[in-house]
């Protein structure tokens, strides 16, 4: 325990002959943590990366994925970020705003990745989150969907799930759905 | 030897804080002194001191700890009449929230002698708080309005029956129910300046991060009574940016300002001290809460088994999909019930029973119920710790008290270990360096100083949230290279000393240096040494 107040030298004093110097606002420990990952981001040639807030802002950005293979192949989809002031401690919120025919993505662009929800720990950062998004592309899992429609297709026939993709990118009609082209 | 018993049934573990904390709130303060001579066998009902005023001296109790030496005191304690009107006259201490712990604090603080406090709350009162929340209250104690009190009860039972709690709350305000609606922070100032003679109550109806920083800096101790992670870490980012560092590291005294932290869940509670720059911050020990209790989306959206499961699809996903665009307002009772009926509907599809409104609530707002005994130790707790690093009067608590009150009473205080790492209060390496070098040059003057050698390959530098320089990825680097060229001391603002962020892919975290701009420091170039 250390003594901070002595009585004999009045508090009053002690105030008026403090440090001028303006108080400043400093990182949030989420600010510095985020910078940390973001500076080290291993981004594979079909992902890419953007700012929309400016290079200060590093709580709020969006990636974009263009898989190279599997049924999304030729695709462009992009996800926005938004990292909390308490990162890592709490996932960063990931949203879909692409709408795509997918098993394990939502028409409202909510995403189910373990990763993202209950299995999130702090050891985790943005790049872990990157390789599950790709993974999502590369290999839909049917079971425990959020597309029901999307993941029965994908189980009982691949091909005509195939077809779905194909023309959700092209940007038509699927299961009474439009969606925007994005190839 | 004078030893003093208490009889509670079924305590575990009895500390010095359990005894003290039960006879403060009681105000039969009692010091247990082993080898005291000087201690009259005093009893609680003869000892009147007359202070002429014609009444009992009020601060008789806060005066046995501050007029006399003893074996339990804190370093320095200087006793003496002064101790008390220094708590008086010359502390400003601000308490953090007006809920559950702020109204217990604000009784406590004001009942130990402390003359200004300031109290900070962004909420307006909810009849649900009325239940500990004793600052606020329903009617005034005046008989001709005990009539009204028991026709507005019966308003209440009557609307709360017919499920129609918001229109209950209405009916409330139109029969007068007094301080429903209105701001915490007013109705609790005024209250404890209507029983407390002399104590000045200042109110702040805002969020804390709406205050400048300047404002946090008028005070001496703040007491924190909130409830969520992030208002703590703001707080404690903020106070741990105030405090200054000597050439060899160690803390300026002056800049360093203390923070009681306190915290209750249900039965359970804890109270620290944080004292920036000597004792662990709240960031050095975030690791240790638990992650939050989250759900995979496609269990909610295929297989959902508990109630907990139902809350949170409504909450989470049929939101989205039925009311596009709209915001979810947790404090709006409209769309907290929207969210309870489609649960409701969702638990009979799936034959899961168990949802009620209030476990809806705390799902989505993450409210465990309170109890006002916890409420009342913990900050009972935080007030004496305040007491404590005011006067000295007592040896402070070291650092961390938990309590759990689930079977009967168990508290248990731990030190903390300091992270030395922390990015948030930790000093930081020092380094000199001249006042006209670049970005560029004080980046290579980063890789050639042998304390950093192996830790560094690419370093990306930052201060107070601006970028400075970030290596990767491309678009940053891009947008940040023009800053090599500048001079480091205008990129900072011109302050002669601070600490600037370092992040390396090599570090397992970030580097805090502690940069000092001198003339003529040993990193001059050749080219411009001589002027």
């Amino acid at each position: 325990m250390i003594k901070l107040f002595s009585v004999k030298q009045k508090q009053k004093e002690a105030a008026e002959s403090a440090n001028g110097r303006a108080p400043v606002k400093k990182q949030s420990a989420g600010e510095l943590r985020v910078q940390k990952d973001i500076s080290e981001l291993n981004l594979a040639k079909t992902t890419s990366i953007s700012f929309p807030n400016g290079k200060d802002n590093l709580l709020n950005f969006e990636i974009t994925i263009r898989p190279d293979e599997g049924y999304y192949q030729g695709g462009t989809f992009v996800f926005s970020f938004q990292i909390s002031q308490v990162y890592p401690h709490e996932a960063p919120k990931v949203k879909c705003k692409t709408k795509v025919y997918h098993p394990n993505i939502d028409l409202e662009g909510n995403v189910c990745l373990n990763i993202l929800r209950e299995d999130w720990n702090p050891v985790l950062s943005v790049n872990s989150i990157l390789y599950g998004l790709q993974y999502l592309f590369l290999d839909p899992n049917p079971d425990d969907p959020l597309n029901h429609e999307a993941a029965e297709v994908l189980r009982d026939n691949p091909r005509q799930f195939d077809i779905n993709v194909k023309r959700s990118m092209a940007g038509g009609y699927v299961a009474g759905n439009h969606f925007p082209r994005c190839i | 030897m004078h030893r003093w018993e208490y009889h509670i049934c079924n305590i575990h573990v009895v500390t010095f804080e359990t005894l003290t904390w039960m006879l403060h709130s009681t105000f039969c303060l009692q010091r247990l002194s082993m080898a005291d001579q000087q201690q009259q066998p005093s009893s609680l009902l003869s000892s009147r001191i007359d202070d002429g005023s014609g009444m009992e001296n009020r601060w008789r109790d806060i005066e046995r700890l501050l007029l006399r030496s003893g074996n339990l005191v804190g370093p320095g304690f200087e006793p003496g009449p002064e101790l008390r009107e220094a708590l008086q006259n010359d502390f400003r201490v601000l308490v953090i929230g007006a809920g559950g712990l702020g109204c217990e604090l604000l009784k406590d603080l004001a009942l130990s002698g402390f003359g200004h406090i300031d109290v900070i709350d962004m909420d307006t009162i909810d009849v649900s708080n009325l239940n500990r929340q004793f600052l606020f209250r329903i009617v005034t104690q005046s008989f001709h309005l005990l009539i009204d009190f028991s026709h507005t009860l019966h308003y209440y039972l009557v609307s709360a029956a017919k499920h129609e709690q918001s229109v209950a709350g209405s009916h409330a305000l139109r029969l007068g129910m007094q301080d429903v609606g209105k701001p915490k922070s007013e109705v609790a100032a005024a209250r404890v300046m209507q029983r407390v003679k002399g104590v000045t109550v200042i109110p702040h109806f805002c969020k804390i991060e709406d205050k400048d920083i300047a404002f946090y800096k008028d005070f001496q101790i703040i007491v924190l009574g909130l409830d969520s992670l992030e208002a703590r870490c703001y707080i404690n980012s903020v106070i741990c940016g105030f405090v200054e560092y000597e050439e060899d590291g160690s803390p300026d005294l002056s800049t360093i300002k203390p923070l009681v932290d306190g915290g209750t869940e249900g039965f359970k509670g804890h109270a620290r001290v944080i004292i920036p720059g000597i004792t662990p911050c709240f960031h050095c020990s975030l690791w240790l809460f638990p992650p939050q209790i989250t759900f995979p989306l496609c269990t909610l959206a295929e297989t959902p088994r508990s109630p907990a499961h139902c809350i949170e699809y409504a909450h989470l996903i049929q939101w989205g999909q039925d009311r596009i665009g709209e915001y979810f307002d947790a404090d709006n009772p409209e769309h907290m019930k929207w969210i309870y009926d489609q649960a409701l509907k969702r638990g009979e599809q799936f034959n899961i029973s168990g949802i009620t409104y209030s476990l809806t609530q705390g799902v989505v707002k993450n409210i465990v119920p309170a109890i006002a005994s916890t409420n009342a130790v913990v900050a009972a707790t935080c007030a004496l710790e305040t007491l404590k690093i005011a006067t000295m009067c007592s040896t402070g608590m070291d650092i961390y008290m938990q309590y759990t009150g689930t079977e009967g009473i168990y508290l248990r205080t731990v030190p903390h270990d300091k992270d030395r790492n922390c990015i948030i209060c930790s000093p930081g390496v020092p380094l000199e360096v001249d006042k006209s070098i670049t970005l560029q040059k004080f980046i290579d003057t980063l890789l050639k100083d042998s304390r950093f050698k192996l830790k560094l390959s690419k370093p990306s530098v930052s201060y107070h949230g601006n970028n400075l320089y970030m290596q990767a990825p491309a678009v940053l680097e891009e947008m940040t290279r023009p800053n090599l060229q500048e001079q480091l001391l205008r990129l900072m603002g011109g302050e002669t000393s601070d600490v600037l962020n370092i992040n390396d892919r090599r570090l397992t975290g970030v580097l805090r240096v502690r940069v000092t701009f001198r003339e003529g420091a040993d990193t001059i170039d050749m080219d411009t040494a001589g002027t």
